[in-house]
């Protein structure tokens, strides 16, 4: 596969150049991104100069016939945060660049003068044009343009204004199967970067192109077969997500006492069952909606859904569990079909949902709003769109609107919002907040079978380390799974059921005529996590910045009034291998 | 029961004794009385029994339901690993739900190997057979538990607060008039129109839902 590099600071314009893998040659996904990243991005440059970089690449199995293959990797250094980042989404755009025979799309170097491009990529190659009626459109309306322009049968990456206006909350935009822009690489600021460097959208057409070839076609067709078998027989990808989707959890993150709510405040939602995924997918059935619902195809788990408003027109994607947290319980609203109109607005400014509720409950706190105010959380989510000088706060995310308006109680680590499970309550998620390489994220430590993680010696859970160690494992399992272009919803029914595990490890030995093990796939996702904090050290960053903030350690949260215990030295301990 | 004309013309029906309120309904009707369960609902019955005993020995689910079906499970507040220790006190919150995805369904789920991740939180009683007597237990139902065992727990009948019992019912008037058939209440029987007029102030009733 090659890869894709378009410096848009050459001479005389943007150039485009396909050039072989090279060293970067059997990566896929975030083990890619992170290599370009380590090794081409000068760690201190500043994150909107020209020596930043960002990457965008399928996964190991991605347009192949193998189900949930869709996931894409975007890489950077993070307006956000500083660090490195790999963002990932769902979406076409994935299988449809693999289809096309690219490895990644590289942009790089920063564009001169005002001009804004729009990118063309079909079977036939590369064009980049500028095209300055794309300034300032929103996500929606610059799809349906590019379909007016190229047909019904592509794909879309794309900013909205909030990436344009190179703010640090800004998401790059991924087409889901039914060619809206409700997909997206959401934390760190991806938006930002491509707007940096004067990209606005990359439309991808496969159309003549089919489905990549396995070096084993009928091993490949078993071990595919088995794959989507286990994910179909297990309850949580057979059942629970597809009838509920992500927001399944609201109702038990919230008995846990683990539901943030109020900006932190509390660990309890009163208003939990009006926004649970039990009441959503009923709303969204009784609507004409659909709560079963597959992002790319090929996933065979279906956890996304349609949101209709009360006239039963299309309003947005169902929205996902931590969206519904974000606009709902952190900022004490109760309201689905307000939540529901923020994920829209924030899908067509392109801003990472996550950071944009966070944000909104930090300036609750601050007094810009009363908690449980829907109509001035959607005001305030109208002034990022706007670019008004609230909205260019506000759209920097949580940290920069907490210094900006004197508030003390920000929910970040490393610039990055935390997401929807209160560290306190569930302090292992905690530990992986605090090290992760990516900031506060909640994707970075997941779970996988129990056979990758005693690989390499087996360590008691009930020890004090033993939270440091399960975390430490899960990070480098996520390393991996974020390489191969699988959706991460795979790991349930790879941990319990030994053989879908087996089935993963078939897909990619059928397919490049290997022979990994659990090791190996144990070895990649250290590999990916070394090149990650290698990079974050060169950039600056030390132990004192894998912390939480300190009010987590002295503020207890109710209902179980707990303040998060793991210690400085625990935590220090986690990248030690 | 005793009827009495408020000066509004409403009817007050005014009990010493529980209220017993039966309907028969569409299926379809059923996604109506979600957030009821979701909220909790009060089951009469023994209590410092364990978690298992509850669901199995006076519920009446198979332990091979509660343990392939049940696998995230609260006791006030706190997850279980260990049903068959975990006991339920007089007025306890029980909350079943399925497995859960993701980090922190991984971390939840009873007996999962990323328990530790939560042990400052985690259910750490005992069983005291001692202690058994009447009591009550607040149920929570949630995804898979709530489609697959709440009608069964409706059709039994659930112990709910009048006014939260009539919001069901109000913020879905149009669909209950269509699709709701007989209204018992305490014996009598009631046109639903007739019935959801009615004022039966505060306090708890058994409701029992049928299907048609």
């Amino acid at each position: 596969m090659d890869i894709i590099r378009i410096n848009m600071g050459a001479s005389g314009g943007p150039k485009v150049s396909v050039v072989p893998s090279g060293e970067y040659a059997g990566l896929g996904g975030r083990a890619l991104t992170s290599s370009v990243i380590s090794k081409e991005v000068p760690p201190l440059c500043h994150p909107l100069s020209e020596d930043n970089k960002l990457v965008i690449a399928p996964g190991l199995l991605s347009g192949t016939s193998a189900a949930m293959s869709g996931r894409i990797s975007v890489g950077f250094k993070g307006p956000l945060t500083g660090t490195i980042k790999e963002s990932n989404s769902g979406g076409q755009p994935s299988q449809v660049l693999a289809r096309l025979g690219y490895a990644a799309i590289i942009l790089e170097g920063k564009s001169k003068g005002n001009n804004l491009y729009k990118v063309f990529i079909n079977k036939d190659g590369v064009k980049i044009t500028p095209d300055n009626s794309l300034k300032l459109l929103g996500n929606y309306a610059l799809v349906e343009k590019m379909k007016g322009e190229y047909g019904d049968k592509i794909s879309c990456i794309s900013i909205g204004p909030a990436g344009e206006m190179k703010m640090s909350a800004a998401s790059i935009a991924f087409t889901d199967m039914e060619m809206r822009p409700t997909r997206h690489a959401g934390r760190g600021g991806g938006g930002a970067v491509m707007g940096s460097k004067g990209v606005k959208v990359i439309v991808l057409d496969d159309t003549g192109l089919k489905n990549r070839v396995p070096k084993d076609p009928e091993k490949f067709t078993q071990a595919n077969k088995a794959w989507v078998d286990g994910l179909k027989k297990h309850p949580v990808t057979g059942e629970g997500l597809p009838a509920y989707g992500t927001n399944i959890l609201a109702n038990v993150i919230n008995e846990a006492g683990a539901y943030p709510t109020n900006n932190f405040l509390l660990g309890r939602f009163p208003g939990t069952s009006k926004i649970s995924g039990e009441t959503e997918a009923e709303l969204e059935k009784a609507r004409g909606g659909n709560p079963t619902h597959g992002c790319h195809r090929g996933c065979v788990i279906q956890c996304s859904g349609i949101y209709m408003d009360k006239d039963g027109k299309y309003l947005t994607k169902q929205p996902e569990y931590e969206t519904v947290w974000a606009h709902g319980a952190n900022c004490g609203i109760d309201d689905l079909d307000a939540i529901a109109m923020m994920d829209r607005l924030d899908d067509d400014y392109g801003i990472d949902t996550i950071e944009m509720g966070a944000t909104i409950g930090v300036a609750m706190e601050a007094g810009l709003a009363k908690f449980g105010d829907a109509d001035a959380a959607i005001r305030l989510i109208k002034e990022v769109g706007k670019g008004t000088d609230l909205g260019r706060i506000l759209g920097n995310g949580a940290a920069v609107t907490g210094k900006v308006f004197g508030v003390e109680r920000v929910p970040v680590v490393k610039s990055q919002s935390m997401p929807a499970y209160d560290p306190r309550a569930v302090q292992g998620i905690g530990v992986t907040y605090a090290t992760s390489t990516m900031g506060a994220d909640h994707t970075a430590g997941y779970a996988v079978a129990t056979n990758i993680l005693k690989v390499g010696g087996y360590v008691d859970p009930l020890k004090p380390e033993g939270q440091v160690e399960l975390s430490r494992n899960l990070q480098i399992a996520t390393a991996a799974i974020d390489s191969t272009g699988m959706c991460l919803f795979i790991a349930f029914a790879v941990l319990d059921q030994p053989e879908t595990f087996q089935a993963l490890l078939d897909l990619l030995n059928t397919f490049y005529g290997l022979n990994l093990t659990g090791n190996d796939v144990t070895e990649l996702g250290k590999k990916v996590l070394k090149m990650e904090r290698d990079f974050n050290a060169r950039a600056g960053f030390t132990a004192k910045h894998d912390r939480l903030p300190e009010y987590f350690k002295k503020e207890s949260l109710p209902p179980h009034n707990v303040t998060f215990q793991v210690t400085d030295e625990d935590l220090d301990s986690v990248h030690n291998w | 029961m005793t009827r009495r004309e408020k000066s509004n013309g409403k009817t007050i029906f005014q009990s010493t004794s529980p209220r017993h309120i039966s309907l028969t309904v569409e299926a379809s009707l059923l996604p109506a009385f979600s957030q009821l369960l979701q909220n909790g609902f009060w089951i009469k019955g023994t209590v410092g029994c364990s978690v298992k005993s509850f669901l199995c020995e006076q519920i009446g689910l198979s332990p091979e339901y509660l343990e392939k079906r049940i696998q995230t499970i609260f006791l006030d507040g706190q997850p279980v690993d260990n049903v068959e220790t975990a006991t339920l006190r007089d007025g306890a919150t029980l909350s079943l739900s399925a497995a859960m995805p993701g980090l922190a369904g991984a971390i939840l789920r009873r007996g999962g190997y990323y328990a530790p991740m939560r042990d400052q939180i985690s259910f750490k009683g005992e069983t005291t057979s001692a202690s058994m007597q009447s009591g009550k237990v607040l149920v929570k139902l949630f995804n898979i538990p709530l489609q697959e065992v709440g009608p069964i727990f409706l059709r039994h009948g659930i112990w709910v607060e009048s006014d939260k019992f009539k919001d069901v019912l109000k913020a879905r008037a149009d669909d209950f008039q269509r699709g709701c058939g007989d209204v018992l209440a305490d014996g009598r029987q009631f046109e639903f129109k007739q019935f959801l007029e009615m004022d039966w102030g505060m306090g708890d009733i058994f409701l029992q839902v049928k299907t048609v």
